[in-house]
């Protein structure tokens, strides 16, 4: 007889759950009970090698299709756990995408995945098996939450097993997930390698704009938004308000949706590039990424409230675009901007002046560097330089900034563009996204041509191939098509700001209205 | 009509049909100021292009959005992303909708014969930096 104690501490099954929810056991179950006496194998609550040739939940006996796909995710399971002879696998994820992915289409299959992850997890004396059985709880508790009916039963099954060094974690991640809702990807490589090294904290580094980059921890429930305000926290930015997360994969980089899970981006956009360009000879492409952390909306920066955000972003993201000769300014403003940028380099130092005609390409935009001899530009920078005798790089760096805040076209995100529709532009022109709208700009002189302000564009659409812009109404409206390769860009910033901008007008007005 | 140059074209040397005329396809409006080119492709695995556009949408016309690594079309050559597909095997797509578009070519490349005719308008090399960003 088992005492009181030894009876709590008995690990929690899902028995009584599978009287009301499992299917009913075969019929002949109770004659065979009388001749062999082997009841360890038919309890359908416990672990076994044998696939299911039916869905353990009641609920979804009745659709064929959910059937089949319960029986196929658990073979996944079998085989993760090593219950099931399986080939080597080609990628970490092949196997843990074949359990969840049903579950993370249809819900019905949720409770499922659950039950039959708890299932092999019970009285299973196999120690690897139960240790990989562990795993997929882990990963499964970080990706959806099975309904309240079956979720205390998951909870009480944990908490009975808190020697298992992955019981506490299991719960937390499934607080987490109650909290942020599910994700719609499967694990992501990065998640299933963690588990599999036995550690359950992922470190994911970000590159900032001043070249330097720092490790962040990131967990399958975090969504982009919360990684940017960790970010933000840490780097003692005053606000996150505009910043973004980019990922950098083959020739692209994409700005992740605040409201996205981080694991869930990565993993579509991974998904999407292999399919545009398919393993070769069954070698999977090197799907490498890196994570950006960057100023995508200029709409709120005013140089000087925020020092950090003004000497690891604003400037080093400015600076590229006035080197390019993006923006329109005067020759007095190329001089001081040369001799601030030296500043930033060297600080005080004088020595490098005389390099100053080899490092032209670092202090002045690039269509201007013949207007003046190398010397000339030396000596006129370093006149300048003297002007601004005792600043410090972060001063330098702020008044760099002062001066392009001046210019209309502060805070961009420039393309070149081929545009067929207007007759009255040229053909090759420069784009201009910023809080203003969107400028187009003479790619010689850089003036702005026109500014279509975001209250203007009642429309806009990109392809691979170009982007398109409707300005007005249908009747008396304008079109403008663009051909370039960098619409996604375009439409993806076109989308933030005005979405930025109606928040903001819909906030006003609650507040007006609130008055 | 127009006749293959079959033998140079199995001995690798061009990726255009040399002696096509596209005049005796198209009106004199229709590739105003177009570089038109037939391409014979050899219907090796899959053809793996894909095309946007069409004439409801903004660009008027149906044009090469990727050709995949490794596909037939990437193996042949002679033709990139942004390139317009003026017909293929013969039937005019010049106001065709995105949808008929790639119905045509999926019947061309699965239906009937060894190889599949594109004709093609090229788009001109690009006079712009199409490739960075600085947001």
């Amino acid at each position: 007889v088992l005492s009181d104690s030894e009876e709590r501490i008995k690990p929690y099954t899902l028995e009584e759950f599978s009287y009301d929810y499992f299917r009913p056991p075969p019929k002949h179950t109770l004659s065979r009970v009388m001749i062999t006496k082997n009841r360890g194998k038919d309890k359908l609550w416990s672990y076994t090698r044998e696939p299911i040739k039916q869905p353990l939940l009641k609920k979804i006996l009745s659709s064929e299709e959910v059937s089949q796909e319960a029986c196929m995710a658990f073979i996944a399971i079998l085989k993760y756990m090593g219950d099931y002879p399986s080939k080597r696998t080609r990628s970490v994820n092949e196997l843990t995408d074949q359990i969840f992915e049903g579950a993370l289409k249809a819900e019905a299959l949720r409770d499922e995945i659950y039950s039959q992850i708890l299932k092999q997890l019970t009285d299973n004396h196999v120690k690897y098996s139960e240790e990989k059985g562990w795993e997929l709880l882990w990963l499964c508790t970080g990706l959806f939450v099975p309904s309240n009916v079956l979720l205390l039963h998951v909870q009480r099954f944990v908490q009975s097993r808190k020697h298992h060094p992955l019981a506490p974690d299991c719960l937390q991640r499934l607080q987490k997930a109650l909290r942020n809702g599910s994700r719609k990807y499967p694990p992501h490589l990065v998640e299933v390698e963690a588990i599999q090294h036995k550690t359950t904290q992922i470190f994911h580094k970000v590159y900032f704009p001043d070249d330097t980059d720092e490790a962040f921890e990131v967990e399958s429930s975090t969504k982009a938004k919360d990684f940017c305000q960790s970010i933000s926290k840490r780097l003692l930015l005053k606000s996150s308000e505009g910043f973004s997360l980019f990922i950098k994969i083959s020739d692209k980089v994409i700005s992740v949706p605040e409201g996205d899970f981080f694991f869930d981006f990565v993993r579509h956009l991974t998904d999407w590039i292999k399919k545009a360009r398919p393993a070769k000879d069954g070698l999977v492409p090197s799907l490498t990424y890196q994570v950006f952390f960057m100023k995508k909306l200029w709409t709120n920066t005013v140089p000087g409230k925020d020092s950090m955000a003004d000497s690891i972003f604003h400037y080093y993201q400015e600076l590229p675009k006035y080197l390019r000769g993006y923006h329109k300014c005067t020759r007095e403003e190329v001089l001081q901007l040369g001799a601030l940028i030296y500043r930033v380099k060297f600080e005080d130092d004088k020595s490098s002046f005389p390099n100053i005609p080899k490092l032209l390409k670092d202090l002045v935009p690039e269509p201007l560097i013949r207007q003046l001899s190398p010397d000339d530009w030396k000596r006129s920078i370093v006149a300048y330089f003297n002007k601004h005798a005792g600043k410090t790089r972060e001063e330098a760096q702020l008044a760099f900034l002062k001066i392009v805040f001046r210019w209309p076209t502060f805070g961009s995100a420039f393309f070149e563009v081929k545009q067929t529709t207007d007759p009255n532009y040229p053909e090759l022109l420069l784009v201009a996204i910023n809080k203003h709208g969107v400028s187009l700009i003479d790619r010689k002189t850089k003036d702005i041509l026109i500014t279509h302000p975001f209250t203007k564009i009642s429309n806009w659409s990109s392809g691979n191939t170009y982007f398109h812009i409707t300005i007005g109404n249908l009747v008396r409206g304008s079109k403008l098509l663009c051909e370039t390769s960098l619409g996604y860009k375009m439409d993806d910033l076109l989308t933030s700001y005005i979405s930025q901008m109606l928040t903001a007008m819909s906030k006003q007005r609650g507040a007006k209205g609130s008055k | 009509m127009h006749v293959f140059d079959y033998q140079s074209y199995l001995q690798g040397f061009q990726k255009y049909v040399e002696d096509f005329d596209p005049y005796t396809m198209f009106s004199p409006d229709q590739i105003m100021g177009k570089d038109v080119r037939l391409l014979h492709i050899k219907k090796e695995g899959s053809l793996d292009l894909a095309v946007e556009g069409g004439i409801n949408s903004p660009v008027g016309k149906i044009v090469v959005s990727a050709i995949y690594e490794g596909g037939a079309a990437d193996k042949h050559g002679g033709i990139v992303k942004g390139d317009e597909i003026m017909a293929v095997n013969g039937k005019i797509l010049l106001d065709a909708k995105l949808d008929e578009a790639r119905a045509a070519l999926a019947k061309a490349w699965n239906v009937g014969g060894d190889w599949i005719d594109l004709v093609i308008a090229v788009c001109p090399p690009k006079e712009y930096d199409d490739e960075m960003t600085f947001f």
